[in-house]
């Protein structure tokens, strides 16, 4: 009987470590694409489709960024850094704007092709972050209810067997007395 | 309606016998009584189950029997009568390994928990209650756990504020260590004094 328990029990936890294993090997690095900065610049696309373009992956990033911060995978602080380079990116776009006003093609050319990258670079690092809290949060996940049985096996048989010991314990104890009647306050 | 058990006595004729033979001898060995009845066939689960009864019921009164033990060292190695004095030790000691041996870190740290939630807010006042309440009947389970937190809900801050005015000052080591030596104390003490006391009956 003691046997088949410990059996059991070498099995339960043999499977719950074999599924830890597999959550490293479902969630591991992920690749993702970059697009160069001389690329951009030497690139004949006229400079509006480049702004719009531009405009279009910051408000990718902005979805990703918010996204995260509403699902609370991971910290304001962490957040943060992510928030100030797409601020630059916008401030670069910004003078990209005011460069094709003035009609400084060229200078727009490297500021709409500065903030693309910088965009890039931030989506990037945000979608890494994502990915890594959400692979830490479901690592999380699964130690916990894999630790669930094992904790509660192992609460049963302390309780079962400490009472039980509690049971022949009181029975020692009172065997290892004197009994009188109860004098007085009558 | 309290059941018969395989010798067709029930509880209650149980514990009106129990108390004819006590009124007839004033104190008798609890092992010589359920012997008595377990030769006439009444389990011994039974008979304990009437004592106690009795003694919740505050019927009759049970002393630990010092005619057992011939010296301090036989009484002290008796851990079914002094489990609370080992008990006691344990916890000290473990707490002194999970703070300085142990590092706080998870798992480990939700031991730490246990046994520091023990140390501060149960053993001093359990050891104190030990020392001055020696007779298994002058307090319930209930009231001895009771006053045992609300001791040691004194006695904690008491000592913080000691420390206070010593050169030591309220930190980690100083409290652990002047924590440790008053339940240390107290629990020799208890036990000592329970001994004198039962040397003292007999």
């Amino acid at each position: 009987m003691k046997n088949k328990e410990v059996i059991t029990s070498f099995i339960i936890i043999l499977f719950l470590g074999f599924i830890f294993a597999q959550s490293y090997a479902i969630f591991g690095d992920s690749s993702y694409r970059t697009d160069n900065f001389a690329n951009c610049l030497q690139d004949s696309t006229t400079i509006d489709a480049k702004i719009n373009y531009t405009e279009n992956e910051i408000i990718t990033v902005l979805r990703t960024l918010n996204k995260m911060y509403q699902e609370k995978v991971i910290d304001e602080s962490s957040i943060a850094p992510l928030v100030n380079k797409l601020n630059r990116s916008i401030t670069l776009l910004n003078k990209a704007k005011r460069e094709v006003f003035e009609g400084n093609v060229t200078n727009a050319n490297l500021y709409v092709c500065l903030a693309l990258n910088l965009t890039q670079e931030t989506n990037q690092e945000a979608v890494l972050l994502y990915q890594s809290s959400m692979q830490n949060a479901l690592r999380q996940k699964i130690i916990i209810w894999g630790m669930a049985p094992i904790a509660s096996f192992i609460t049963t048989l302390l309780a079962v067997g400490g009472y039980k010991w509690y049971i022949g314990h009181e029975r020692r104890k009172i065997l290892k007395t004197i009994i009188s009647r109860k004098r007085g306050e009558e | 309606m309290k059941g018969n058990d395989e010798a067709g006595v029930s509880l209650e004729m149980l514990e009106k016998r129990i108390l004819a033979i006590l009124d007839s001898n004033s104190k008798i060995s609890t092992l010589d009584l359920v012997r008595r009845f377990v030769n006439e066939g009444i389990a011994e689960e039974r008979v304990i189950e009437a004592i106690k009864d009795l003694e919740d019921r505050d019927e009759i009164e049970l002393d630990e029997n010092f005619f057992m033990y011939d010296s301090f060292l036989q009484y002290i190695k008796d851990v079914d009568l002094n489990f609370w004095f080992y008990f006691t030790i344990v916890v000290v000691v473990g707490t002194l390994i999970m703070v300085f041996v142990v590092p706080s870190v998870w798992p480990f740290v939700v031991i730490r928990w246990v046994f520091g939630s023990l140390f501060i807010l149960f053993l001093p006042g359990y050891a104190l209650v030990n020392a001055l309440f020696l007779r298994r009947g002058d307090l319930k389970d209930i009231e001895r756990l009771a006053l045992s937190v609300g001791l040691s809900l004194a006695i904690t801050p008491l000592t913080g504020f000691l420390l206070n005015y010593t050169i030591f000052g309220i930190r980690l080591i100083p409290i652990i260590a002047s924590l440790s030596i008053f339940i240390l104390g107290m629990n020799f003490l208890a036990i000592y004094r329970k001994f004198r006391m039962g040397r003292s009956l007999r």
